[in-house]
């Protein structure tokens, strides 16, 4: 029942925060979907 | 093939080996067997996690089902970005900072043995089948198109895989995960130029599109939302995200790179390569299966890719029948091919009408093709008596092999090797992990000198390496177990990233939640497969979403679990 050893909660010192990053992955992804969507989209029609 | 194509394949792997196995020094000690004594820049681990997760099938096969169905495929992967940032903040700082091997010795930290060892006796079983197949499914289609003997074509994959990971560990498995992503990535490439160029020179690239695009093969992004159909936004969002959570943040072979790298954050940026990338890239193999049904627009493909059936059905007592609808095949294609040159022409002038009725003869022309060959493939599922027949796999070696110039043909198959030596790899080197570090030190032989473990760490790389050798054989001549494999891991994968968010998530769940928790999702799972027709992507939400409600009900009839300060 009792955990044992480190179950690595603790932040070490020096982690950089990333948020920007995350939200170019997310932005990206957007783009890239919606690309792909007008991809098939124009080319599906004439 | 040419001395030329068999002098790149042969350096190929000469090359590679070599490599691997001057990664034997950087070897020396258990840590740096398995964990390369957390010393890998962001970049080596992040294509190292791109290389385990890409396997040859993923190469070929996407190819195959873009030339046969379009590109909805890429859906499935739409969930990887999301997934690589929520690892990102929760698994990957957790797992760095705890100082693992194995994803499942984490569990044992968390709750009790018989939950990690439950896990990892679970991804043992998983992934010894899966590395077999991931070995077997290229060199069957290899030895079918080039007629090579099967058991030399699995032994090719195989033991030098299985020599340089035995030998240099996780270092030389990284490190060769690196060229050899480069190799695939270079032979995709060069086969859409290849297939640009070889457009008819009065057929633009636009005008190809449009003719990919008239017969859906374009048809990219589908939002509607149903539990049966495998490749949806939605399925790919929701259903992908679970699966691509659990196979990056739960299953050993991708944890495992990542805790090669130098710091948390180089570990985080290592994921993030896959976050950026793979799904432009999967895009690119896609449109590359797109670019040869193209190909196959303005030159004759076989009616039936794959010659082994081509020739049971030939000289069965339904060949004449068969001749009749290789005829009906020839006559179709001419037709197709001058409907697409008549639609292509007209997208060029202003006449709109003239455009559309052109469209919708090549569309007409399109159907009679593929209508010929459904009643083809009918014909050889009658005469095989295999109800299972299909041969969109051998599609783009098919291809390769009849289509390419000298020089190309070798390195392309060079990258499907690639892609099938830098799969397995990963795979033996967790495997050999998880039994060294969950199995032998943890029940078998708790106290040794380092010296000891690495040479039993040897051993078992060796061990899995000759176990992936046999099972690749095994499932070659059993085209149903590659079936059962994938069922399997889909009863698993959703299950076990429920246990690792009641581990991670909660500090309210207990040990006998999570064990209880993930043999009830499993449960679920079976009965959801055998039941209903749900597409199996969701099958990793069912596993996960059970898992943590029964986990947390159980974990509610108990006290409160206590932490060591």
């Amino acid at each position: 029942m009792t955990p044992r050893g480190d179950l690595g909660d603790t932040p070490e010192a020096g982690e950089i925060n990333r948020r920007g990053t995350y939200l170019a992955v997310v932005l990206l992804e957007v783009v890239v979907v919606a690309a792909l969507w007008a991809f098939g989209r124009y080319f599906g029609s004439l | 093939m040419s001395a030329l194509d068999w002098a790149i394949i042969a350096g190929y792997l000469v090359w590679i080996v070599y490599d691997g196995l001057k990664r034997t020094k950087a070897s020396d000690q258990v840590e740096g067997y398995f964990l390369a004594n957390r010393s890998l820049p962001w970049w080596a681990a992040g294509l190292s996690v791109m290389a385990t997760q890409m396997s040859a099938i993923t190469l070929v096969g996407t190819t195959g089902q873009a030339y046969a169905d379009g590109m909805r495929f890429v859906q499935f992967y739409l969930g990887l970005p999301i997934a690589m940032i929520i690892l990102s903040v929760t698994i990957v700082p957790f797992f760095y900072r705890a100082h693992v091997y194995t994803a499942y010795e984490y569990l044992e930290r968390r709750f009790d043995a018989k939950t990690r060892a439950l896990a990892s006796l679970l991804f043992l079983a998983s992934r010894s089948l899966s590395t077999g197949v991931i070995i077997s499914a290229p060199a069957v289609i290899l030895s079918i198109v080039l007629g090579w003997n099967l058991y030399l074509t699995v032994l090719a994959i195989g033991v030098p895989t299985a020599l340089y990971t035995m030998f240099g560990g996780v270092q030389a498995v990284a490190w060769t995960d690196v060229k050899q992503m480069v190799v695939v990535i270079a032979g995709v490439l060069a086969a859409v130029v290849a297939l640009i160029i070889g457009l008819p020179h009065d057929v633009s690239l636009g005008e190809a599109m449009h003719l990919a695009g008239a017969v859906g093969r374009l048809r990219t992004i589908d939002f509607t939302f149903t539990l049966h159909e495998q490749y949806t936004f939605w399925s790919g969002m929701i259903a992908g995200l679970f699966l691509m959570l659990s196979y990056f943040g739960c299953d050993q072979s991708q944890v495992q790179r990542y805790l090669t790298a130098k710091s948390v954050d180089e570990a985080r940026s290592s994921l993030m390569i896959s976050a950026y990338v793979k799904i432009p890239l999967q895009a690119l193999i896609l449109i590359m299966g797109v670019l040869v049904f193209v190909f196959y627009l303005f030159n004759q493909p076989p009616m039936l890719f794959n010659p082994v059936f081509k020739t049971k059905v030939e000289a069965s007592a339904r060949s004449a029948e068969y001749a009749g609808l290789e005829r009906d095949f020839s006559a179709a294609f001419t037709d197709r091919r001058q409907a697409a040159m008549a639609f292509a022409e007209a997208q060029r002038g202003d006449d709109r009408a003239r455009a559309e009725h052109a469209r919708r003869a090549f569309v007409a022309s399109e159907a009679r093709v593929k209508d010929t060959r459904t009643k083809a493939i009918a014909l050889v599922k009658d005469v095989s008596g295999d109800a299972k027949y299909n041969d969109v796999n051998y599609v783009f070696p098919t291809f390769v092999t009849t289509r390419l110039p000298i020089g190309l043909v070798g390195l392309i198959i060079a990258a499907i090797f690639a892609a099938a030596m830098s799969a397995s790899a990963g795979e033996m080197n967790a495997l050999a992990t998880a039994t060294v570090i969950d199995v032998y030190r943890r029940h078998i032989r708790k106290t040794a000198s380092d010296a000891h473990y690495l040479f039993v760490s040897k051993l078992a790389t060796g061990f899995w390496g000759l176990v992936a050798c046999a099972v690749a054989i095994y499932a070659a001549s059993l085209g149903s177990l590659i079936e059962v494999v994938n069922r399997f891991g889909s009863f698993f994968y959703g299950s076990l990233l429920g246990v690792f968010v009641l581990a991670i998530g909660t500090k309210r769940a207990t040990s006998r939640g999570a064990f209880w928790g993930l043999l009830a999702g499993m449960a679920a799972v079976a009965l959801v497969a055998t039941f209903t027709t749900v597409a199996f992507l969701w099958h990793n939400v069912v596993g996960a979403v059970v898992v943590v409600v029964v986990g947390m009900l159980l974990s509610l009839t108990e006290s409160e679990p206590v932490r060591d300060s």
